[in-house]
């Protein structure tokens, strides 16, 4: 479970539910009563659509625009009226669930915000059983891990921006009399984020010990700053 | 029996058959690995210019891997890697320069990846090193910045191991490849290009003499490399002083 996100696992399945839900009322009020693979053929044919990606709080949601798969079953049903009186809902059905699935997405968002704050690096390294730290550079200290002070520092942690163009010129590369010292040269491995978050991380340390940077999809710098 | 019961016990019986034999082709144990005359032979049909004339050992890195290093009739040392495939040993790579290489046993698996290298002048080398090294780097783009921490890793042998050598790519260096893959399978597909430090990351070598200056000797070998089926070995490049932190 450490790899996928249970919010949106839920929030899929919630999505289904609502689907099988809208199909069973559909089916209950039809006289005349279509074999039940068919109207599951017809509502997965009638999710085809054309969509646009936008990003919203973050995220990437896929708006639906043209209901494609409903105007393939039309085009296929065109001469068979009665047939077609029975599918069609079935067929708008499955292309309205596009909207729900964007819906459940983004109610998926503030819910993940709340369980596993992103600017808590908490979210990110719960279980540190494990753990452990690699020297990833030369100019790494010889220094383990002490895993109480880690999960009592924490919480504290000050998110703070990423320089990363200061950084990069304050590590001077380009003496060949002089040690070039990383900023980072440590790496956090072993641990794990919280349960169900998804949250996976590369975690590297400061060289003073005190900073940590958090490499996800973007970087958060978090440093204890006393 | 009726003509229908009839067919059924037909199909199924060829239905087993086909199975059985699925599965001795593909997923059967291993045959004990050839002996060493045959090895010169498949060397040699396969890749007539490596002129393999000696076996000089075998080492299983598992039971459907192996890795043979031989000596040429002009005295260079070779290697090549064979793998259990298709219910037989196939010669995947020959290689008649012995210059290090990386095997990726299983690509998606670190922990099998394996440094290995032949025939290095021992006499003129003091110490060897093997490194894992990601170039620092750093991206802005559309107000988010992004920072990658320059890595440099390193196993140091001594002398006695210089020769020639097989070893697995030490443990942290496994742990930090596989967070790499870890972070990229919680990469969603439709997610904005990050920089993803592994794509960048790539082993290296060198050597020094008893003076303690870089060493080059190992790199006048010539020979050449002949591969056949899939490509899951690299050559690991030199690494010169002035690249070194």
């Amino acid at each position: 479970m450490g790899n996928v996100n249970i919010v949106e696992q839920i929030m899929s399945l919630v999505g289904l539910l609502v689907l099988v839900f809208f199909a069973y009322r559909i089916y209950q009020k039809l006289s005349e009563k279509p074999k039940l693979w068919k109207v599951f053929v017809i509502i997965m044919v009638g999710l085809f659509a054309f969509t646009f990606n936008i990003s919203m709080f973050g995220i990437m949601v896929k708006i639906p625009v043209l209901p494609l798969g409903v105007w393939i079953l039309y085009a296929i049903f065109r001469k068979k009226e009665e047939q077609w009186q029975v599918y069609r809902r079935f067929a708008w059905l499955g292309f309205v669930m596009n909207f729900v699935f964007v819906i459940t997405t983004l109610v998926a968002v503030p819910i993940n915000q709340m369980m596993y704050p992103e600017n808590e690096p908490a979210s990110y390294i719960s279980t540190i059983h494990d753990a452990s730290i690699v020297h990833i550079h030369p100019s790494a200290e010889k220094s383990s891990l002490n895993k109480e002070i880690l999960l009592k520092e924490i919480g504290r942690l000050k998110e703070e921006p990423v320089r990363s163009h200061e950084w990069y010129n304050e590590t001077d590369m380009y003496d060949p009399d002089k040690e070039v010292i990383e900023r980072f040269p440590y790496q956090l491995v072993g641990f794990k984020p919280k349960w169900g978050s998804g949250l996976n991380t590369i975690v590297y340390i400061e060289k003073d010990g005190k900073g940590l940077l958090i490499q996800k999809i973007n970087f958060i710098f978090g440093r204890n700053t006393r | 029996m009726t003509k229908k019961k009839l067919w059924l016990v037909v199909s199924v019986g060829m239905l087993i058959l086909s199975a059985l034999l699925i599965y001795w082709f593909y997923f059967s144990k291993p045959d004990s690995f050839p002996e060493n005359g045959r090895l010169v032979q498949d060397i040699n049909s396969l890749y007539p210019e490596a002129e393999a004339a000696v076996i000089q050992d075998t080492i299983m890195t598992d039971e459907y891997h192996a890795f043979v290093r031989f000596i040429t009739e002009q005295g260079n040392y070779g290697m090549s890697f064979w793998s259990w495939e298709k219910h037989k040993w196939n010669v995947s790579t020959i290689d008649t320069s012995g210059g290090p290489s990386i095997w990726k046993v299983n690509e998606m698996d670190p922990s099998t990846y394996h440094l290995v290298w032949n025939g290095l002048p021992e006499n003129q080398i003091q110490s060897m090193n093997f490194y894992f090294l990601i170039k620092r780097n750093f991206r802005i783009s559309d107000g988010i910045e992004e920072y990658t921490p320059g890595v440099q890793m390193k196993k140091e042998l001594n002398r006695l191991e210089i020769s020639r050598g097989i070893f697995k790519i030490p443990e942290e260096w496994v742990s930090v490849l596989n967070s790499y893959s870890e972070l990229e399978a919680a990469k969603q597909p439709s997610m904005f290009d990050t920089m993803f430090p592994v794509s960048s990351s790539f082993f290296a070598w060198n050597a020094y003499d008893d003076k303690d200056n870089i060493s080059y000797v190992g790199l006048q070998a010539g020979g050449s490399s002949f591969h056949n089926g899939q490509e899951n070995i690299e050559f690991v490049r030199f690494l010169n002083e002035m690249e070194i932190e």
